[in-house]
C-alpha cells in the first residue's frame, strides 16, 4: 500500500519487506464487511427468491367485527390477498441480480489514501538512518482479483479459493 | 469495526502475479558509504505471489524478477493477524529473503571498476539467504474510515550480505507509521 515514491533516496529492501505485510492488510480490509455481500450473485438470488415465494406470514387487522359484547378482531392473511400482485419468478431474478450488480460494483471496490513516515537505513547495510515521508494509495476490487497499489505494484490474484 | 476481519468467503489460498517497481539504490542514498558504487538503476519487476492460510497462521511468498542489475529474490513469510480489541489488529511475522548472484553482486558486490573509485576492496557475493527479519505492527481504527498503522522492521542481513564491505550494520531496523483514509 505504502511505497517511497518522493524521493528514492532510502528505498532500501528491508522497506520492501513491508510489503506482504500491508498487502496481507489489505486482503483482510475488504473481508471485513458483513459476510452477505460477498455471496455470489447466484447463491444471493436464490435466498431473495426464496423469501419472496414464501414471505413471513403477515396478517392485518381487518375491520372490528362486534362479537356479542366482547369486540374481537379477524385475522386475515395477506399473503393470500397479495399473491396476483407478487411478480413472476423470472421478473423476481432479473430485479435480484440488478440488486445485487449495483451492491457488487460499489462494494467491492475498495480506495484508500493515506501518508506516512518511515525511519529506517538509508540503504540495505546502511548505519545511517533517515526520515521519510512516503504517499500511499490504493485500489482493490474484490480482494485482489485487481489491485494497484504503491507496494506491490499492479497485478491481480486470479486464483482464489478453500483447501485444507 | 472494520478492522475485525472475516475470512473472505472463508477462501483460504491465492495465487498471483503483478508487475512492480524496485528503486535500486544511488550514491546520493549514502554519500559516505557509497562514494565511488555508482548506481543501480531502477527496475520493473515482475512478480508472481502466494498465501496460505490456516487456522490464524498465513504463509506467503513472493517471487521477484527484475532487470540484469536487480536479478531475482525470493521471500518467504510466516505470519499471524488477530484482532487484540474491535478497533485494533495486531501483526506479527517472520521471513527470509534469498536472491540470485546477479542481485548479490548488485547491492553487495565490489567490482574492479567500484573498488578502484571507492576504496573498498574488491568483493564477490554469490546467491544464497541474504537476510531474516520479524515484522510487528499494529492496525487502529480511529473510525470507520480512518486507520492508524505503526509497523517495527528489524531485518538482520546474514551469509556473503552481511560480509560485504559495504554493510556497516548487519542489523537493520527501521520504523514505519501511517494514517489513511479509506472510501
Amino acid at each position: 500500500m505504502i511505497i517511497p515514491y518522493l524521493s528514492k533516496a532510502s528505498i532500501t529492501l528491508s522497506t520492501l519487506r513491508l510489503v506482504p505485510v500491508t498487502a496481507s492488510f489489505a486482503v483482510m480490509v475488504p473481508g471485513s464487511a458483513i459476510a452477505e455481500d460477498y455471496l455470489p450473485a447466484s447463491r444471493y438470488a436464490e435466498q431473495r427468491a426464496y423469501s419472496l415465494q414464501y414471505p413471513e406470514p403477515q396478517y392485518t387487522i381487518q375491520n372490528p367485527v362486534l362479537y356479542g359484547q366482547t369486540q374481537q378482531y379477524a385475522f386475515l392473511d395477506i399473503n393470500q390477498q397479495q399473491q396476483k400482485t407478487v411478480p413472476s419468478a423470472a421478473s423476481k431474478a432479473e430485479q435480484v441480480d440488478d440488486d445485487y450488480k449495483a451492491r457488487s460494483d460499489n462494494e467491492n471496490w475498495k480506495y484508500e489514501v493515506g501518508a506516512g513516515l518511515m525511519y529506517g537505513p538509508a540503504y540495505e547495510g546502511s548505519d545511517k538512518n533517515e526520515m521519510q515521508a512516503i504517499p500511499n494509495f490504493s485500489v482493490d476490487y474484490k480482494n485482489g482479483l485487481f489491485f494497484a497499489n504503491i507496494f506491490d505494484g499492479i497485478g491481480s490474484y486470479p486464483i482464489q479459493g478453500r483447501k485444507l | 469495526m472494520a478492522l475485525v476481519a472475516t475470512p473472505f468467503r472463508g477462501e483460504n489460498y491465492k495465487l498471483g502475479a503483478a508487475v512492480g517497481l524496485d528503486f535500486g539504490r544511488e550514491e546520493k542514498d549514502d554519500r559516505k558509504n557509497l562514494r565511488g558504487m555508482g548506481d543501480i538503476d531502477m527496475s520493473p519487476t515482475a512478480n508472481l505471489m502466494g498465501e496460505y492460510s490456516f487456522g490464524s497462521i498465513q504463509v506467503s511468498g513472493k517471487l521477484t524478477q527484475g532487470t540484469e542489475d536487480y536479478g531475482m529474490t525470493a521471500e518467504a513469510d510466516l505470519g499471524t493477524m488477530f484482532a487484540a480489541t474491535d478497533d485494533l489488529m495486531i501483526m506479527a511475522k517472520i521471513g527470509t529473503t534469498w536472491a540470485t548472484e546477479d542481485h548479490m553482486n548488485s547491492y553487495f558486490g565490489v567490482s574492479s571498476l567500484q573498488s578502484g573509485r571507492s576504496g573498498y576492496s574488491r568483493y564477490e557475493a554469490g546467491s544464497g539467504i541474504k537476510s531474516v527479519g520479524v515484522n510487528v505492527g499494529g492496525f487502529y481504527a480511529l473510525t470507520d474510515d480512518i486507520d492508524l498503522m505503526l509497523m517495527l522492521n528489524a531485518d538482520q542481513l546474514v551469509g556473503d550480505a552481511a560480509d560485504s564491505p559495504l554493510t556497516k550494520e548487519v542489523f537493520q531496523p527501521a520504523v514505519f507509521t501511517a494514517i489513511s483514509y479509506k472510501f
